[in-house]
């Protein structure tokens, strides 16, 4: 459970901290997704009656938000000509 | 993007918030917030502009992690629960996770900073949807979270809140980050009256919802950014200017209009419950922000802008809608509804 | 019987107020006429009825949760005697400023304001709550404002105006002080309610003499009155003799029962009334404007009556004063009017002279006057001033507030016959081809007719009204003649000082006279000294060292600047860098995790 807390916590802070590409700040929320997905698992297991059920919608909903992510990406690459973050600095 | 799909958009967003606020278990909450940013993203993308695109992908970050940090913070509440003697500071930590990102998800002051420049990206009838409509998932669970013994930090969130939504706003030109700016003030507010009260929260929200939706439709036909271009789309409908004069002034608060109606209902009730200080930091806070809103009611009412010999002033032309009127009339009411409150039992 | 002819009076002010709206002008100069001998006839039936009684007449007018405000009028000699004569007088001005305002475009204008002046007066007089008199006193005020500034393209008469304006103010914060007082202790604004008070506060009485003193021109608050001769001659007659100057005397009359019962009020009244009297004769002594020097008279005549309202306990007699003082100082402005509109608009007495030639009649009215001011025996004057000073003589109050009374009196004398020396009689100083004429109907008929009353209305007024409350005094013959002695001193001293004095190497400044030609420098002192130390010191204090100083440092610079750093911190982390905003944001929600932890 701890381990899953850390593999997220990382995430975030590669999230908040060292990216310079969109790509890898989605990679960095898929990773935060499945550490979700992995602590939900112990959580069942350690033998909390939680319904399983639950780990497939997050699974779900994960993947909805990288696909959206990923269209974003490609808008974002045909507007701006890359996906640097800096660039987004428009407004 | 085909037109006709927008539907299917907007009915998630409104089913989002009818499963937010009908459910009781955070996972139902964490999936509404979700269905509610997806079902928005289409939306704000619509014109597929480059500045509306940026916008997206900052809201879509932002929003992102906050359902991630949501879930894990739900996660450590649960954990909490079956891992016997700690589970009380876990189950705390827990509630602030998801606070925290509630708050993120909210805007509240100290993030804060994705909103100004998605709003600033955005049209003003998506920004108009994203400061009022996609508020209403994050204030419910803020409801419902409010009640919790963290209740002391929502108030230290929209006390920052205030002052930082009045502090961001006094050099702003744009538009429409003076309205994210006013936003942010009036969710401080919107957050401390949560706290007093939910009633009160959703009280206050009506009011913001129903203040700046006509003033955000103006400003979307009037087309301008910028405060010049404000004045210079204004010449040519005199009444609309008038309209948003008042509309601001009452947005910032001022007596004899509606909004000053909720400050005051919010302010009795703080005071009854001796959030003193508090209430005296949202008035500094708004204090600071009445400046802008003066200054865009000066630019509307007072200000002649540039004017071309042949143009003549369009008064017959005008075009009055029931938006709008609904709009004059309601800040004019805003004494007597005062008035009325005050013989209200408390 | 009594009730029928108070509504027919009330009736017939009524139709004069309608016919106010007239668009003939000389319709209601009529309805004044006729009004006038209603009430005439409403007096003599309250004559010949039991004289103590009184009518009073109410109506429910608002009614104000538990108390009703009423129109209530009171209906006693007072209330009847002074709506004859004020009627009487006003009758007879509006005929004259047909004559004299004939080439004004706005003459009709100018009548409707003198009668809503006279109808204000005689609200005032009439009214039996303070509430009512409230309303006349501040229509008197209002309707004197619009009068003054009449000519209101002259400086001059704005400024006058202004002075009314403002000096009546500090009069009506007495009455307001008695209208808060009378609300708070007593409930009601009811004069009989008052009287039957057995103890008044002195906060009360004070407010009554601060009011009485600003609407009377007492020392003190007296500057405007002379300076209100920038009106036009008719409002100028009007206002001196039957309105306005008189309410604040009237106010004391009607509370004279309750003064008389405080013994430091009525000193107090009794001193303001006799220094007034003193400094007003000796400011007339000096004076070169015509209209300032019958102004000034109107001021010293005031302060008499306001001498024996107090001093002496006869509220009879000082309205009895009223009313003689009404008749022949109306018609002493008229004179004066008569002749400054002869010689086209000059009001120096130094250019007149000789002018019984040129104007007889007007000359022999203006005789007639000054010698009833002065008091000659069996005019209208000295009716009511023989008594006056008699009775002061008697009184053991102060023996030397009577000693300023007798001077007082033998200056008006010395003034008077001066005035008419410069103006009636000797050598004609005036340019030459003067075309002088007072052929005019409008002229002669209401000076003729204010002359016979003049003559008579002493004797009537004395037999008619009251005689048993009046004491018919019996002195020794020295003081009996005191009056009539002291007059003839100062009218004999005035006319040798002025052969002596009126040659052309005397004429020139004269050092000794500076105190009179300037008013006891009274204006010069308060009107220009102090204001000018208060404008320093707030041009000093409030302006360069709060305004332009410390308030600007501290609020404007000070606050605003904070502000703005602030502001500029806020907007600064406005990035627009996604990558800065959650790096911050992590950080953020990591402290406040932290935070909590360690807590």
């Amino acid at each position: 459970m701890l381990i899953m807390i850390l593999i997220f916590l990382i995430a975030l802070l590669g999230l908040g901290l060292s990216q310079t590409h969109l790509l890898s700040v989605l990679l960095c929320l898929e990773m935060m997704m499945v550490s979700l997905y992995l602590g939900l698992g112990m959580v069942s297991i350690s033998g909390l009656h939680y319904p399983l059920m639950i780990a497939l919608v997050l699974l779900t909903f994960s993947a909805c938000e990288a696909s959206s992510g990923l269209a974003l990406l490609v808008l974002i690459s045909r507007s701006h000509g890359s996906d640097l973050l800096k660039s987004f600095n428009l407004s | 993007m085909s037109p006709y799909i927008s539907p299917l958009f907007s009915i998630t967003m409104i089913m989002s918030v009818m499963l937010i606020s009908s459910s009781g278990h955070w996972v139902f909450m964490w999936l509404g917030l979700e269905l509610g940013t997806l079902a928005f993203i289409p939306i704000l993308v619509w014109w597929h502009s480059s500045l509306e695109v940026e916008a997206t992908v900052k809201y879509f970050i932002v929003q992102a992690m906050a359902a991630a940090v949501f879930f894990l913070g739900g996660m450590v509440s649960l954990s909490g629960d079956f891992m016997g003697g700690v589970n009380q500071l876990m189950g705390n930590i827990g509630d602030m996770m998801i606070m925290l990102a509630v708050v993120t998800k909210l805007g509240l002051a100290p993030f804060h900073y994705w909103v100004v420049d998605v709003v600033q990206g955005l049209n003003y009838i998506p920004g108009a949807v994203l400061l009022t409509w996609q508020k209403v998932p994050g204030l419910a669970v803020l409801t419902q979270l409010a009640t919790c013994n963290n209740s002391s930090m929502l108030l230290l969130f929209g006390m920052v809140s205030a002052l930082v939504g009045g502090l961001g706003g006094l050099g702003q030109t744009q538009m429409r980050k003076l309205l994210a700016f006013s936003s942010i003030s009036h969710l401080g507010w919107l957050v401390v009256g949560c706290v007093a009260g939910s009633l009160l929260g959703l009280s206050y929200f009506t009011l913001y919802v129903v203040l700046s939706i006509p003033l955000f439709s103006i400003l979307h036909m009037l087309n301008g950014g910028h405060l010049n271009q404000l004045r210079t789309g204004l010449m040519f409908n005199p009444l609309m200017s008038v309209l948003l004069g008042v509309g601001f002034l009452s947005l910032g608060g001022l007596p004899p209009f509606f909004g000053f109606f909720g400050k005051w209902l919010l302010l009795t009730h703080f005071v009854g419950q001796l959030l003193l200080g508090v209430s005296v930091v949202l008035i500094t806070g708004t204090l600071i922000s009445l400046f802008y809103y003066l200054r865009v009611s000066y630019l509307c009412i007072v200000v002649l802008g540039p004017q071309q010999i042949m143009s003549g002033l369009n008064w017959r032309k005008m075009q009055l809608s029931g938006l709008m009127s609904g709009l004059l009339v309601l800040n004019m009411l805003g004494l007597f509804l005062v008035g009325g409150a005050s013989c209200l039992p408390k | 019987m009594l009730e029928l002819w108070g509504v027919l009076s009330l009736t017939s002010l009524g139709v004069m107020v309608i016919f106010l709206f007239s668009k003939i002008k000389s319709s209601f100069a009529e309805s004044v006429k006729y009004a006038g001998y209603m009430n005439a006839v409403l007096l003599s039936i309250l004559l010949m009825s039991d004289e103590s009684e009184m009518l009073f007449l109410k109506w429910e007018w608002v009614k104000l949760g538990g108390y009703s405000l009423m129109i209530s009028f009171r209906f006693d000699l007072y209330t009847c005697c002074f709506f004859v004569v004020g009627l009487y007088v006003t009758w007879n001005i509006l005929m004259f400023s047909f004559y004299y305002m004939s080439t004004d475009p706005r003459i009709d204008l100018f009548c409707k304001y003198l009668g809503l002046f006279l109808i204000a007066m005689l609200l005032l007089v009439s009214a039996e709550s303070l509430f009512q008199l409230l309303i006349g006193w501040e229509g008197v005020g209002i309707m004197s404002y619009l009068l003054i500034s009449w000519w209101y393209a002259r400086s001059d008469a704005n400024t006058a105006a202004l002075q009314a304006i403002f000096y009546n103010r500090v009069g009506d914060i007495g009455l307001l002080i008695m209208l808060m007082w009378s609300l708070v202790t007593l409930g009601d604004w009811s004069f009989t309610g008052l009287y039957a008070l057995d103890f008044v506060n002195t906060f009360f009485l004070l407010g009554v003499v601060l009011a009485a003193a600003g609407k009377s021109a007492q020392l003190g608050l007296h500057p405007w009155l002379p300076a209100a001769m920038e009106g036009p001659t008719p409002v100028s007659s009007l206002l001196h003799s039957s309105t306005m100057v008189v309410a604040g005397v009237f106010l004391l009359i009607r509370f004279s029962p309750i003064i008389l019962n405080h013994k430091e009020i009525q000193l107090m009244v009794f001193f303001l009334g006799t220094m007034t009297t003193l400094f007003s004769a000796i400011c007339a002594l000096a004076q070169n404007d015509m209209k300032k020097v019958v102004a000034f008279s109107t001021a010293s005549q005031l302060g008499l009556m306001v001498t024996v309202v107090a001093g002496a306990g006869a509220p009879q007699l000082a309205f009895l004063h009223i009313c003689m003082h009404a008749f022949f100082k109306a018609m002493l402005f008229m004179c004066s009017g008569g002749f400054i509109h002869g010689l086209q608009n000059e009001q120096d007495v130094r250019k007149m002279g000789g002018l019984h030639s040129a104007a007889p009649i007007t000359s022999v009215c203006f005789f007639i006057g000054s010698a009833a001011l002065m008091g000659v025996p069996f005019l209208a004057g000295f009716f009511s001033k023989d008594p006056i000073i008699e009775i002061i003589n008697i009184n053991n109050l102060n023996s030397w507030a009577v000693g300023l009374v007798l001077i007082a009196t033998s200056f008006t004398a010395a003034y008077s016959v001066r005035l008419l020396y410069f103006s009636v009689g000797g050598v004609s100083r005036m340019l030459v081809l003067q075309p002088m004429n007072e052929e005019y109907g409008n002229l002669i008929g209401p000076l003729q007719r204010l002359a016979y009353s003049s003559v008579i209305a002493g004797v009537v007024f004395i037999y008619f009204l009251s005689p048993n409350q009046i004491s018919c005094l019996s002195l020794p013959l020295s003081l009996k003649l005191a009056a009539v002695f002291v007059t003839l001193v100062g009218g004999l001293i005035a006319w040798d000082v002025v052969n002596l004095l009126h040659r052309e190497e005397s004429v020139t400044n004269i050092p000794e006279l500076a105190f009179e030609a300037q008013v006891g420098f009274y204006p010069l002192i308060m009107h220009k000294l102090i204001p000018k130390v208060w404008l320093n010191m707030g041009e000093m204090y409030q302006m360069q060292v709060m305004d332009r100083g410390w308030t600007e440092l501290a609020l404007p610079q000070g606050l605003g600047g904070n502000y703005k750093i602030m502001a500029d911190n806020v907007v600064n982390a406005q990035t627009s860098l996604i990558k800065m905003y959650i790096a911050v944001m992590v950080m953020m929600g990591g402290l406040i995790l932290g935070i909590m932890i360690c807590l």
